[in-house]
């Protein structure tokens, strides 16, 4: 008899915590019109490596693929070079809009080499918004 | 430990579930709490709804996980109600409910999100990653390694440092895991619920492990009798040094520490089996079945043991309003069931008594002269049921099958209140046959013996 309760209880509360994530999903991502994303050109082979090599998809979502909690969509429409430099290493614009712990992070991205940084901020960059 | 509220004769009968209720409530909230919390906070820029259902499934499945070792922490204010042997049968469950939980927010974000993951090479992973992964495998581990403990032949003694220990671990990685990948332990009030969380945890898990052990320590007993019973049995007397020992109900059962320190968590539980009226030393009776109790005919009278108790709703006085009883008892069943018939002979009680008794042979019937020696003193019908029967034997004869106790339980006595106590295979069938015989659940009590 007691082992009926408790199997109900249990399935009650896994129940519970189900449809509560459910709805707190739901509840954050309305059904909204999500304009369609020029996907990234064809070239920009090296700044995608770079992004590959340093595991940026770990934070960083890119046409649907990757930790959608901060998309680089249309990120070369928003800033300037200079600005997404700023950006990746955790400094200037950076330093000041991001939350300390994560901007300390970025900065180890300094160490990144020129040229392969350059490629990176040139990938980023053709990543337009659409129209 | 004593236990004011418990007190020789049966207790008025409160409703019972009342507090059964509200402690479940707390359960099922504290369980689903950080989603509260989330839920409440405004509607921020979603991640994906597939990715923020996976983080909501991390959450809750975490909290369930964490609850875990609240209710192994056998308060007994919370375990009453319930009884503390149905609180493990539900620990286990709930562990495999709560990994499901966390197996679904990886998987989702394995499916959906891979490349978030990132590298799974430890070295080459960030951090948190690792952790999470960690925490996961831990768990998986801590349940396989439970669930199938006599399966794989680990000793008891040894599985239980390892499951502590793992368990501590994969939950302090979890913590780490949450507050590294930090999406949303930014907002402050998430991380206050799982700086909340974490404290509480400690706080239980310290208690456990100290507050209690220094308590018992503070309330020592010492061995003053190991006798030997029948059917490979030792009955173990321990009376208290120097506080007043404590008051149980028949039936209940306590853990006993023998031979070690109360902070080597060595305890294992027995049943008291003397009269609850009796107000000489506790009485455990012990059959030699696994690792430790094979060490109890070594015992000497004067040794240092501890008791933690009493524990259990395994009682005739959960029962007051009860007119009859039935006890079933298979093997060393019989220990809290006996408990139960010493104290209602000490209180002269009127009601008509049936024992239904299984054992093997005639000779390993475990306190078959003390049982005797009962019944001028009670109502009392004993059949006994035998696997190997003596020659000139006119009893019931093999286990405790459906046509054997359905001759054993004549009609009259199907509105008793019933007491089962014996191996888990056998109270299973019982508990059915019963069923069948037409006696509501709620009227059969039964034990669970098997906690690990």
């Amino acid at each position: 008899m007691r082992e009926i309760i408790a199997r109900v209880v249990c399935l009650l509360t896994v129940g519970a915590v189900v449809a509560l994530s459910f709805l707190f999903a739901a509840r954050q991502n309305p059904a909204a019109a999500a304009g369609t994303i020029k996907s990234p050109p064809p070239d920009h082979e090296r700044g995608r490596s770079v992004f590959a090599r340093e595991n940026c998809s770990t934070c960083h979502a890119i046409a649907g693929v990757g930790n959608p909690r901060a998309s680089l969509d249309g990120v070369g429409s928003r800033w300037e070079p200079a600005e997404l430099r700023a950006w990746i290493t955790g400094t200037g614009i950076a330093a000041d809009l991001l939350p300390p712990a994560i901007a300390k992070r970025k900065q180890r991205y300094q160490s990144i080499p020129e040229a392969d940084l350059q490629a990176l901020i040139a990938y980023l960059s053709s990543l337009k918004a659409a129209k | 430990m004593r236990d004011g509220s418990a007190s020789i004769s049966p207790r008025k009968s409160i409703a019972p579930w009342w507090p059964a209720i509200a402690w479940i409530f707390a359960y099922v909230l504290l369980s689903i709490f950080p989603l509260l919390v989330l839920l409440r906070g405004r509607p921020r820029a979603g991640g994906g709804y597939w990715w923020d259902a996976a983080m909501a499934l991390g959450f809750g499945g975490l909290a369930i996980m964490g609850l875990q070792a609240v209710l192994t922490s056998r308060f007994r204010r919370a375990t009453a109600p319930f009884g503390v042997d149905i609180i493990y049968y539900f620990h286990r469950l709930a562990a495999v409910g709560g990994f499901a939980l966390l197996a679904a927010h990886y998987a989702i974000l394995r499916v959906k999100y891979g490349a978030a993951l990132g590298p799974l090479h430890p070295l080459t992973a960030p951090w948190p990653m690792t952790a999470g992964r960690g925490a996961l495998l831990l768990f998986g581990i801590l349940i396989v390694s439970s669930l199938w403990r006599k399966n794989f032949r680990l000793e008891y003694d040894r599985w239980r440092i390892a499951h502590a220990a793992m368990a501590v671990t994969a939950i302090v990685l979890a913590l780490a895991h949450i507050y590294g990948v930090g999406n949303y332990t930014r907002l402050t009030a998430n991380r206050l619920v799982w700086m909340g969380y974490a404290s509480l945890w400690t706080l239980v898990v310290g208690y456990v492990r100290v507050v209690r052990p220094l308590t018992l320590r503070k309330t020592p007993y010492r061995v003053t009798e190991v006798r030997r019973e029948r059917g490979a049995a030792w009955t173990i007397a321990v009376a208290p040094q120097g506080h007043a020992g404590l008051q149980f109900r028949p039936g209940q059962f306590a853990w006993l520490t023998l031979r070690a320190s109360p902070f080597r968590a060595k305890e294992h539980p027995f049943s008291f089996s003397g009269s609850a009226a009796d107000s000489g030393a506790l009485q455990f009776t012990i059959k030699e079945l696994g690792d430790f109790t094979r060490t109890i005919k070594t015992i000497e009278p004067g040794e240092l043991a501890y008791v933690d108790g009493p524990h259990g709703i395994f009682s005739v006085d959960h029962h007051p309003e009860a007119t009859r009883f039935v006890f079933i008892a298979g093997g060393v069943g019989i220990a809290p069931i006996m408990s139960m018939l010493r104290t209602l002979a000490d209180r002269s009680d009127p009601r008509p008594l049936r024992l239904v008794y299984g054992n093997r042979r005639w000779d390993d019937v475990l306190f078959r002269e003390d049982i005797e020696s009962l019944r001028p003193r009670l109502h009392l019908e004993v059949v006994h049921v035998l696997q190997e029967t003596p020659p000139d034997w006119n009893g019931l004869t093999g286990v405790l099958s459906a046509p054997v106790l359905r001759e054993a339980i004549p009609s009259s006595w199907l509105s008793a209140t019933f007491f089962l106590c014996g191996p888990k295979a056998m109270s299973d069938s019982v508990q059915r046959t019963l069923r069948h015989m037409g006696v509501p659940l709620r009227r059969v009590q039964c034990e669970l013996f098997d906690m690990a």
